[in-house]
């Protein structure tokens, strides 16, 4: 596979973070994934959790 | 007189009123998605929203205000809404500056919360999207001033309502009120933001468009409406920040210097749900409304509120591409794009003209793809643009790409980490004349005879379609 092959493939830029509490997905822009302090709010139970306490992240890339 | 009742006014035979209790969370929306799907644009006023907490707000929602072409344009004084590019090109180049009205004469302060008193649950604030958190403002024009120059802007940016006093709203990181908030933070200070909700939409339209900076948005709010327009000054920060007099609500805030929180997901203008991310946090000061105030509201990545930015566009457009290639003669920035696609409609275009124009449109923010047409196709009729690139395209010599431009980091092809997009020009119009005289080297499109044509309208006019099959 050359890389003009890899290039053209397709591949999505979506993070997602599955919540600690309620282990629902929802996404999440890289930026607020590299806060230390900043919590992420989970739209399903509105569980606040940093994002290292995120039960599973699903990085693009 | 413009302000959002003068304008539903006149309006009213094109209105669905609902009398009938809908929730603020989601079933205002779904309303508007099933409009959306039998190809209806009425304005929707509903009468008695219903809160989360069981409550009915005095306080009536209207939405889809500006979801029709036809109906937007009649509201920046433009007959046919085909003319709004040309028509609005000259307009956003003369702004009026605006004049300053007393408290007395401002319906916007006849009621003033302040304190405890000042509550955001007691607004009808819409949920509109699964896995959108919370309530959010999605007509909150949201004024700050450059804390140097005291210069005003104004943009249309989300607000998730997280408490009575408190929300994150979300200037965009390129966009100016961004910039004033930055400054106002590094001289050490909190920024001052109000947050004003529901005018007549050539007011909102005018005031949301895209500027130098910093530039005044209320002088070319007067420039496109073609008067002057009625500011008050704040009750939270007096003159620093002006409210225009006629709005329905205006929120007074501040947001505390570095103070960031968790925004989103929301539903964006691409039709998916952009990610969580940091954004600033605002504190209420004061709410002040109408006695009988309305709340506006605009459907995230409906119609309602792709078509005034799309028109604006085409004007910006049609002056961009205009300076390159006179022979434009419309542009049509369609809903179907979002605000990706441009169609450029050329009037007889010279060798290497349709490339020029699109070169130039390829150049204006968010456009993404654009096609040059020629006088024959109708830039409003989707299927006539999509015939012409299939029967005037030759995809290796018509189109040409261009990469590392700048666009809209919400698209959601956008690789993982880039910065820019890639763009294409698609020319889809016919080979030119080699001399006047001569027919073109073309194929002369089928057609039958115009008496017979306004025959067989006569026959159908007289006849009930109803049952017919459209697919």
């Amino acid at each position: 596979m050359n890389s003009n092959t890899i290039g053209a493939e397709k591949r999505g830029s979506a993070h997602w973070a599955q919540c600690a509490k309620c282990a629902g997905w929802f996404p999440v822009g890289g930026a607020i994934l590299a806060q230390a302090t900043i919590k992420l709010h989970c739209p399903h139970c509105h569980a606040e959790f940093l994002a290292t306490e995120a039960q599973r992240l699903s990085k693009a890339g | 007189m413009h302000d959002l009742r003068s304008f539903l006014a006149g309006v009213a035979d094109e209105t669905l009123r609902v009398a009938e209790p809908l929730a603020t969370r989601h079933e205002i929306t779904a309303l508007q998605y099933a409009l959306e799907e039998r190809g209806r644009r009425p304005i929707v006023r509903v009468d008695a929203p219903l809160l989360p907490d069981g409550r009915t707000s005095a306080i009536p929602v209207v939405c889809n205000l500006t979801a029709s072409r036809a109906v937007t344009a009649r509201a920046l004084g433009i007959d046919d809404h085909r003319e709004a590019a040309r028509i609005l090109a000259g307009r956003v180049a003369a702004p009026i500056a605006p004049i300053v009205v007393d408290r007395a004469d401002a319906p916007v302060q006849a009621v003033v919360l302040d304190g405890p008193l000042a509550d955001l649950r007691d607004l009808p604030v819409l949920q509109q999207h699964e896995l959108d958190p919370g309530p959010y403002l999605t007509a909150a024009h949201a004024t700050t001033v450059d804390p140097e120059s005291g210069i005003d802007n104004t943009a249309i940016q989300r607000c998730w309502v997280k408490g009575a006093r408190e929300m994150s709203w979300y200037p965009y990181p390129s966009s100016h009120n961004y910039r004033n908030l930055r400054r106002a933070w590094a001289r050490g200070e909190d920024c001052p933001v109000v947050f004003w909700i529901g005018h007549h939409p050539a007011v909102s339209v005018a005031t949301n468009s895209k500027l130098r900076y910093p530039e005044s948005h209320w002088s070319a709010a007067g420039g496109l409406v073609g008067a002057p327009l009625r500011l008050v000054p704040s009750v939270s920060f007096g003159e620093r920040i002006m409210v225009p007099a006629d709005a329905e609500i205006v929120i007074e805030a501040v947001s505390p210097r570095d103070t960031w929180a968790a925004d989103g997901p929301f539903g964006e203008f691409t039709g998916y749900l952009g990610p969580q991310a940091v954004a600033p946090v605002a504190r209420v000061l004061a709410i002040t409304r109408r006695a009988d105030a309305m709340y506006h509201d605009y459907g995230s990545g409906l119609a309602d509120m792709l078509v005034p930015d799309n028109m604006l566009m085409e004007a910006r457009l049609y002056e961009h591409v205009r300076a390159v290639v006179p022979e434009l003669r419309n542009v049509h920035v369609p809903v179907s794009g979002r605000r990706m696609h441009a169609y450029l409609q050329l009037d007889e275009p010279q060798p290497g003209q349709a490339r020029d124009a699109l070169a130039a449109a390829l150049s204006y923010r968010r456009v993404k793809a654009a096609i040059a047409i020629d006088a024959d196709i109708d830039p409003f009729d989707e299927a006539a643009v999509l015939w012409a690139v299939a029967t005037r395209v030759q995809w290796d010599r018509d189109t040409f790409q261009v990469a590392g431009m700048s666009g809209s980091s919400l698209d959601p092809s956008w690789p993982v980490g880039a910065r820019t997009t890639s763009k294409i020009g698609i020319d889809a119009t016919m080979p030119s004349r080699s001399d006047p005289g001569l027919p073109r080297a073309f194929p002369q499109r089928s057609s039958v005879p115009a008496d017979a044509l306004a025959r067989a309208r006569r026959l159908l006019d007289a006849t009930d379609p109803s049952g017919w099959p459209t697919l």
